[in-house]
């Protein structure tokens, strides 16, 4: 499903991300974890072109989307949720979905005639989305005044609603209650249970074993163990890289 | 003579609104701090000046006056596209500059500071607008019009990307928008009506020179745009009528028209600066300044 073939991204002297090679597979579940500053993120920012690999490929399926835009990997089949709140603040819960869907609000002179108002089915879909995600609030209330947990549902909901074949959660849990993160473990494993590919970065280890079919270890920017989580929970350099904190 | 006083007034609110609502096109719903709007208000008028004085009927004029601002809307998009906030409104004020220098440099087409006299009074469907009374019911028109497209566009689903877009980005960019594309149709859009305020204006006044252009006239249209709030078209409304009627009194208590000039601007300045120390959203603004 996705693939990374020896990526590399330097900062300066930082070696944020040193010659990365992994693939995760499809219907799956995969965690990218970590110490911080270990070049999850960069690796997150490299897969959905915010960044541009120094070198190295990056495939989805079999399409290389190696520096390509972001707009253009998001459209081939990448949805994300930032480590931050990235929501539209001055638009509401619904057009914030909305916009998620399709691309039709792109088209000018279908917009410029009044031909491409939020359809019935739209609006639907974007209720079911929400519902399932479990938000109790109404559509038409302006995202810049939810709260923190309340965004961090949105922006799941609105990654789901984007069409997409692989899913990307940067530290989906960070900074949650734990209500709320009990919701949100029962969201991904719905989500696994509906087929869907998901790649998610998390620091903590008990959600990562809770969640997780398969899990990525990087340290300094390199790759250093992949398995199960059984496997992993039993390798000594991760337990060293860790530790060695 | 009072009412033809008025109906001047009329006509300038009637043209400052077609400028500011466009501007607010692209401040206001697209967050593009563009600066060069002045510019394609100068290229509106210069270009259906020239061609009337060739002999083209006005429709056509105002229309090409339209297109060729935006042409170059499109064009200020590409070199911007990777500039932000700051740096944006530096290159859209070098563009006025640019567009300023031509006029006033560029003898051959444009007469330089002798300017342009005797541009036509537009006629449309054998119906002459040369009377000022007429000519107030074509910019109303005009402006109606104006003010009903930049609306279905703010609302419409592509007005709502830009400003998703505006709002946020990255993140419009990781849903699948090409924000490149969105905001070069914004800067685009502006100009276009740029453009036909420029030609409204070079047909009422029927003289245009680079004077007409400078980067000063920016202020009252930056005002509008501000006071009003920005993202709300009825404010900018608001604002325009307002705005054009407060320096006025001036003339009534004797001023020389000398000081009037520079007396309105620092008006503008002043009620701008109020504005952003103690409503920095201006009247009906659904988004703060940053
Ligand atoms: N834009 C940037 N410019 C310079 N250095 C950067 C940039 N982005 C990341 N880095 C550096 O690259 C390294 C990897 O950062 P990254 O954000 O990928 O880590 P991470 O694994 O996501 O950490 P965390 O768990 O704290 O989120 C860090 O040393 C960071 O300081
Ligand atoms: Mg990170």
């Amino acid at each position: 499903m996705l693939k990374l073939e020896k990526v590399k991204k330097y900062f300066g002297g930082i070696k944020a991300v040193d010659g990365c090679s992994f693939a995760i597979a499809p219907k799956k579940i995969t965690a990218l974890i970590g110490p911080n500053g270990s070049g999850k993120t960069t690796i997150f920012n490299l897969i959905s072109g915010i960044l541009k690999c120094d070198s190295g490929r990056i495939f989805l399926g079999d399409k290389n989307i190696t520096n390509l835009s972001p707009h253009k990997i998001s459209n081939l089949g990448l949805s994300r949720v930032f480590q931050q709140a990235h929501l539209f603040d001055n638009l509401s819960i619904e057009e914030n979905m909305s916009i998620a869907i399709d691309n039709e609000d792109m088209k000018f002179v279908k917009n410029l005639l009044g031909l491409n108002r939020i359809s019935k089915e739209k609006k639907q879909k974007i209720k079911e989305a929400l519902n399932k995600v479990g938000l109790e609030k109404s559509p038409q209330h302006l995202c810049g005044e939810l709260s923190y947990g309340q965004k961090r549902l949105v922006e799941l909901a609105r990654a789901i609603i984007n069409p997409h074949r692989l899913l990307i959660l940067d530290e989906p849990v960070a900074g949650v209650n734990p209500k709320l993160r009990e919701k949100i473990i029962k969201i991904l494993k719905d989500l696994e249970k509906a087929g869907e590919t998901v790649l998610l970065i998390e620091h903590d280890m008990n959600f990562t074993f809770s969640v997780a079919n398969r899990i990525v270890v990087m340290d300094a920017g390199q790759v250093i163990a992949e398995g199960t989580p059984a496997n992993i929970k039993n390798n000594k350099q991760v337990l060293e890289a860790y530790l060695g904190d | 003579m009072f009412s033809a006083y008025i109906i001047h007034l009329l006509i300038l609110i009637g043209i400052y609104m077609i400028l500011s609502l466009s501007l607010q096109l692209a401040m206001g719903y697209s967050g593009l701090l563009n600066l060069g709007h002045v510019a394609f208000y100068a290229i509106g008028a210069y270009v259906s000046a020239l061609l009337a004085l060739a002999g083209v009927p006005f429709w056509i004029c105002i229309i090409l006056a339209g297109l060729v601002a935006m042409l170059f809307g499109f064009l200020l998009a590409i070199p911007t596209n990777k500039l932000k906030g700051d740096y944006l409104a530096l290159a859209t004020l070098g563009f006025t500059f640019v567009v300023y220098a031509v006029t006033l440099n560029w003898t051959d087409l444009t007469r330089g500071p002798l300017g342009l006299p005797g541009i036509p009074k537009p006629v449309l469907f054998g119906i002459s607008f040369s009377d000022n009374l007429h000519f107030l019911f074509l910019t109303i028109t005009i402006a109606i019009i104006s003010y009903l497209i930049i609306k279905q566009i703010a609302r419409s689903p592509f007005g709502k990307a830009l400003q998703a877009a505006r709002d946020d980005e990255l993140a419009a960019e990781i849903l699948g928008k090409n924000t490149f594309k969105l905001k070069s149709y914004s800067l685009a859009i502006s100009a276009f009506f740029a453009g036909i305020a420029g030609s409204l204006y070079a047909h009422y006044i029927t003289f245009i020179d680079p004077s007409s252009f400078t980067i000063m006239q920016l202020i009252p249209v930056l005002a509008i745009v501000i006071i009003g709030g920005l993202a709300s078209l009825e404010g900018t409304l608001l604002a325009a009528i307002i705005l054009t009627l407060i320096p006025e009194p001036l003339r009534f208590i004797g001023f020389p028209s000398s000081i009037i000039g520079p007396a309105r601007q620092i008006i503008y300045a002043l009620i701008l600066l109020l504005i952003l120390i103690f409503r920095p959203r201006g009247f009906f603004g659904k988004v703060k300044l940053e």
